[in-house]
């Protein structure tokens, strides 16, 4: 029933204003299980919403703006990719928020203070991303956009009187606002080629366009928009700094909501990026660097949500480099079981977190599986699922994601332009190192956590079944949610998404379907290869009993890698500083009454040289307007006499 | 019911008011309820006139009125309104209610506050609905008075004389020049035989008459009045001062619709009625517009003073009008008219939740606030709505004309609309760092001890704010309710 989406977006909708408006009335718990109840009624909506997957339609739409023939309608879209996304951020999400009623509790059972405007705002995240999958146009996939964009603020900003806080809230918004700047002018170029800002007509009339060069530009717009959101090279450098919001934010962040944006927006413009070859080149190519920048920078990292943090950075560079091959659907998958392992991942950190109190600093954790054996065996599953073992999810979304770049060649740019086969060929095997890189720093983080010689002894203490209860079903998903596609036996993805491709368009697409019929063997060999290298390495150094230990104060290379190659310090020294500063100067001048000299244009320079002229400078100014005063009166007596005399 | 002069009843019931409040001298409290009573009279007026247009068929003038006042100049009294100009009327009325309803305590001669304030709603309402050159003049003139006394008499410190004084300066500047244009405009669009004459409408039919130069000329005086107005850069040292200065609800006043007259002006008596020389200059104004949105976002990022700040955001946030009725299309002038009515609304807002805000703290100074969210949650949430709608948080209201702003922009020139969105990203930074300091982070060291048992949001201020915000989440869900109205005037005009 295509009418359920509209329940899906409501009901989250309707929870955050519930808690927002009934404030104190509600008490701390109630608002929580609102929250949850919210969520979790959106997914059975989600449930309900199915069946549009194979007759997907537009519904609700009202006009939402007219301006001469600019006439746009706001709607909702359910369709197999609409749908496979509120599947995922409302069940993770459902997850999440469950979660978080145990993890905000602090150790007597006592909510945390701001417990309801928690969750007000985490009911107010789940909209936003519902909005943006669902929307039927861009205008309001920009307002989820945004709507996301702010919700990551208030969570990341929580701890609201953290000054490092409030600061990270402060460089995601504005680092989120250059994303969303780049969708709005990629919209107006969308609009001004085909007439149109909902997706069924804007694809159509990208399709019958006669000039296609416009789809370049839009590609690079609505790539930057991606690329911010999604945390790539080189708008990433809010995440890792996002860290500062609570975990079960975190785990909203990386997993549900959030940075899978990006390569939702990738996948639902596949009409417009298909065919702009800058796309089809860039979008790999910023996906392998992502994922191995990510990597380095995860491998040395101190903080236990930093690594995981970095490698949801890596992650979805693996995800835009399918998007950006065409493999849609591999990307989606890998979304798909990277929204189980990651989740899990967060949540099993934050349970550690939350048993020792609040500590993240890996150098103070270790030997820590023996007191927190959930936390332990889940975190390992995340750790196999995330290195792509073999059974476990993320095995058969590399897989899918592998085999659009052969390692040895055999490919030819698969729609005719793009990438060339060389560029898949070396793309495929920076995929392959990271693939090591990430085995290593996942397993560097198991082994130092909850293995070999405790830092520190904590007075641990159980965690509630609330947040238990996730981490199983997560634990769960996150060995058997890749069996939707099996190499060589079959692919439950293809049928699912058939008409997110056919309903656009008519003539043949460039939606590459992940390919079961045969085992690529050289790939897997590769991919599972790679995954035992890392594992290796990491025992090696971290795993046995006279371990490297890691350090808060590197040197050096590590230093470089560990302050994620000084690209944040860069941006600030290069961007941030002068901006500041010119700022500043404008207000100094506007404040010391100079303004008004500067204005009138002369008085301002005279200013900058002179000290006696500033003494006289208001008088100057006045008797400048003076002048123009008597001037205009002058001419108008003259005006007056001349046509009296006419 | 034709022949009745409903829109001068609605131009003048203010001064009417006013007249009342100077005779009866009230108390302080029945001139309040007077004022706010007589406010919301006009207002409901207005709103009438304005569903007259409500099903959007109606793109010409309507209500026309005319006296005959020196005929041989063509000077008449004549006033009449289409879609825009009744949007903005109702505006004016809108905001001007708004403001006699925060006019609670006056210091000083109340009735003499109320009246003037009632007055220079006239003005501005006259503004809107003159369709004579010299009528529109006399009007612009009547702005001018009140706003100079309410600024010089009951500006909030010692300076308040030096900023009357400055804006009075800038504007008689601009608009003797206007009055030299008008008449040479009348005179030299004389047919032969004919009579000079100062109907808009006429001078239209006329001004293809005249050469091109003499057209670029007469546009370029008329413009340099409205740029003061609104203000355009760099014409702008008057704004910072007298928004500062005035008391709240003038500051509103002058802010939320006075700048408008500005935008209105260049929209009817410049785009309308010199086509030609607008599209000539169209490339300078439209830069001087990035000019003011960048600078005033700069400035902006820059300010230690929440009422400054505001002001420097207001400089910024008209410049993006001005830059969507250069681009010279029906995007443009669309987004920029809904724009007025939208930043009409936010703005006043802003300002009124500012003062709210520092008679709570006792300064206006951001240094002396930080960490307040804990204190005064709902006043921070509302806060938040007000900052996020200034920044043109998609959904609501600002996006909603910044869309179609930008989207007119890019046709007119694809750099225009680029610089614009660098201006939408600084707006989101300085939006940003204003509710940070004020309501994040660590408490002020400098806090005022009057904080310690501040109250949270009134119910009267509820009264204020809850209609202010609902506005701003409808016209940003539903900008068509708007813009649907006016859109076929649009098209008129740029006939």
């Amino acid at each position: 029933m295509a009418e359920a989406i509209g329940l899906v977006v409501l009901f989250p909708l309707l929870g955050f204003l519930a808690i927002a408006l009934l404030g104190n009335s509600l008490s701390e718990k109630g608002a929580a299980y609102l929250a949850c109840a919210a969520v979790g009624f959106a997914f059975l909506s989600a449930l309900a919403s199915v069946p549009a997957v194979y007759d997907p339609k537009d519904v609700f739409l009202y006009t939402w703006t007219q301006a001469g023939n600019w006439k746009f309608s706001f709607g909702l879209l359910a369709d197999p990719l609409s749908v496979f996304m509120c599947l995922i951020v409302t069940g993770v999400g459902f997850l999440i928020h469950l979660y978080s009623i145990g993890y905000m509790t602090g150790e007597h059972g006592e909510p945390e203070a701001d417990y309801r405007r928690f969750f007000a705002y985490m009911n107010l995240f789940v909209f936003s991303m519902l909005l943006l999958v669902t929307s039927n146009n861009f205008i309001f996939l920009l307002v989820g956009w945004a709507g996301v964009g702010l919700s990551s603020f208030l969570l990341i900003g929580f701890y609201k009187d953290k000054p490092s806080a409030v600061k990270a809230a402060r460089k995601a918004l504005v680092m989120n606002t250059i994303g969303d700047v780049g969708l709005l002018l990629g919209i107006f170029v969308i609009i001004l080629n085909t007439g149109a800002v909902n997706y069924y007509h804007a694809f159509r009339g990208a399709e019958f366009a006669s000039d296609g060069g416009w789809r370049d530009i839009a590609s690079i717009l609505l790539l930057i928009a991606a690329v911010a959101k999604s945390a790539q090279l080189p708008l990433h450098t809010w995440l890792p700094d996002a860290m500062e919001g609570p975990t079960p934010v975190s785990a909203l962040i990386h997993a549900a909501t959030m940075v899978t944006a990006g390569v939702y927006l990738i996948t639902r413009a596949h009409p417009i990026f298909a065919y702009s070859e800058v796309a089809l080149i860039a979008i790999p190519v910023i996906g392998a660097a992502s994922a191995f920048y990510a990597a380095t920078c995860a491998i040395i990292q101190t903080d236990i949500k930093r690594v995981l943090a970095y490698s949801t950075m890596s992650q979805l560079g693996y995800m835009f480099m399918a998007a950006g091959a065409g493999a849609y659907e591999a990307a989606m998958f890998h979304l798909l079981t990277h929204a189980f392992f990651k989740a899990l991942l967060f949540l099993s950190a934050g349970a550690v977190i939350h048993a020792i109190g609040g500590e993240q600093g890996i150098r103070n954790m270790g030997g820590l599986g023996k007191q927190l054996p959930l936390a332990r065996w889940t975190f390992l599953i995340g750790a196999l699922a995330i290195s792509g073992i073999p059974v476990f999810s993320g095995f058969f979304s590399k897989e899918a994601i592998f085999a659009a770049f052969p390692l040895f060649g055999g490919k030819e740019a698969q729609v005719g332009f793009g990438l060339n086969e060389t560029g898949h060929i070396i793309l495929g095997w920076v995929a392959l190192l990271v693939a090591v890189m990430t085995a290593a720093y996942m397993f560097r983080l198991y082994f130092l956590v909850f293995s070999g010689p405790k830092a520190k002894s904590y007075q641990t203490h159980e965690s509630p079944l609330t947040m238990k209860l996730p981490l199983m079903v997560l634990g769960a998903l996150s060995v058997v949610g890749g069996f939707v596609y099996v190499p060589g036996a079959y692919n439950l993805l293809e049928k699912w998404f058939e008409k997110a491709h056919e309903y656009v368009q008519t003539t043949p697409t460039r939606w590459l379907i992940i390919p079961y019929e045969t085992i690529e063997w050289t790939n897997l060999i590769g991919a599972v290869g790679a995954a035992i290298i890392g594992w290796f390495i990491a025992y090696g150094i971290f795993g046995r009993a006279e371990r490297v230990a890691p350090s808060d104060e590197v040197k050096g290379f590590a230093a470089f890698l560990q302050n994620g190659w000084y690209l944040d310090k860069l941006y600030y020294a290069v961007v941030a500083t002068p901006v500041v500063w010119v700022s500043k100067l404008l207000t100094k001048q506007a404040d010391k009454d100079v303004a008004e000299a500067l204005d009138w244009g002369i008085g301002g320079s005279l200013w900058a040289s002179s000290k006696l002229i500033r003494k006289t400078e208001t008088g100057y100014v006045r008797n400048y307007a003076l002048g123009i005063l008597v001037g205009a009166v002058a001419l108008l007596a003259y005006v007056l006499v001349a046509a009296i005399q006419r | 019911m034709s022949d009745f002069p409903l829109l001068s009843l609605i131009i003048f019931l203010p001064l009417l008011g006013a007249l009342l409040l100077l005779v009866l001298r009230l108390p302080q409290k029945a001139s309040y309820w007077l004022s706010v009573v007589w406010s919301l009279v006009v207002f409901v007026i207005a709103v009438g006139l304005l569903l007259n247009f409500a099903d959007g068929s109606t793109s010409g003038f309507a209500f026309t009125e005319k006296l005959e006042w020196l005929k041989p100049l063509g000077m008449n009294y004549q006033v009449a309104v289409d879609s825009i100009s009744a949007w903005l009327i109702a505006l004016t009325a809108f905001v001007s209610l708004v403001a006699a309803f925060s006019a609670r305590e006056i210091q000083g001669r109340h009735n003499y506050f109320r009246a003037w304030l009632l007055t220079l709603e006239t003005g501005i309402l006259g503004v809107f609905a003159a369709t004579n050159l010299l009528n529109f003049y006399v009007f612009w003139e009547v702005m001018l008075i009140p706003a100079y006394f309410l600024i010089g008499r009951w500006g909030i410190t010692r300076e308040r004389v030096k900023s009357a004084i400055r804006f009075v300066i800038y504007t008689l500047v601009g608009s003797l020049l206007m009055l030299v244009a008008m008449l040479a405009l009348a005179f030299l669009t004389v047919p032969a035989g004919g009579q000079p004459s100062l109907d808009l409408l006429v001078l239209k039919e006329r001004i293809g008459g005249l050469d091109r130069s003499t057209q670029e000329w007469l546009f370029l005086a008329f413009a340099a009045a409205f740029a003061v107005k609104v203000p355009l850069f760099p014409l702008q040292a008057w704004q910072p001062d007298a928004y500062a200065e005035s008391p709240t609800p003038v500051t509103i006043v002058l802010a939320g619709v006075m700048s408008k007259t500005g935008t209105y002006g260049f929209l009817r008596f410049g785009i309308f009625l010199f086509p030609t020389a607008s599209q000539t200059f169209a490339p300078l104004i439209c830069i001087l517009a990035l000019a003011s949105i960048i600078y005033g976002a700069l400035a902006a990022l820059g300010q230690t003073d929440l009422k400054r700040l505001l002001a420097y955001s207001s400089l910024s946030h008209t410049g993006f009008i001005v830059l969507g009725l250069f681009a010279l299309n029906n995007q443009g002038i669309n987004g920029a008219v809904l724009q007025m009515i939208n930043h009409g609304i936010t703005t006043p807002a802003l300002f009124l939740a500012a003062t709210a805000l520092s008679n709570r703290t006792g300064t206006t100074e951001l240094a002396g606030m930080a960490g307040l969210q804990s204190r005064m949650p709902r006043l921070a949430a509302l806060f938040l709505i007000l900052s996020l709608a200034s920044l043109g948080l998609p959904g609501l209201n600002q996006f909603a004309g910044e869309f179609l702003i930008l989207g007119g922009a890019w046709q007119a020139s694809t750099w225009y609309a680029v610089i614009g969105a660098v201006g939408v990203v600084l707006a989101a930074w300085y939006s940003i760092r204003l509710f940070q300091l004020i309501w994040h982070g660590p408490r002020a060291e400098n806090e005022s001890p009057a904080l310690a048992k501040v109250l949270d949001m009134r119910p009267v201020e509820y009264l204020v704010f809850v209609p202010l915000v609902a506005l701003i989440v409808l016209l940003g869900l539903a900008p068509a309710l708007v813009t649907s109205i006016f859109d076929g005037s649009v098209s008129t005009l740029l006939k």
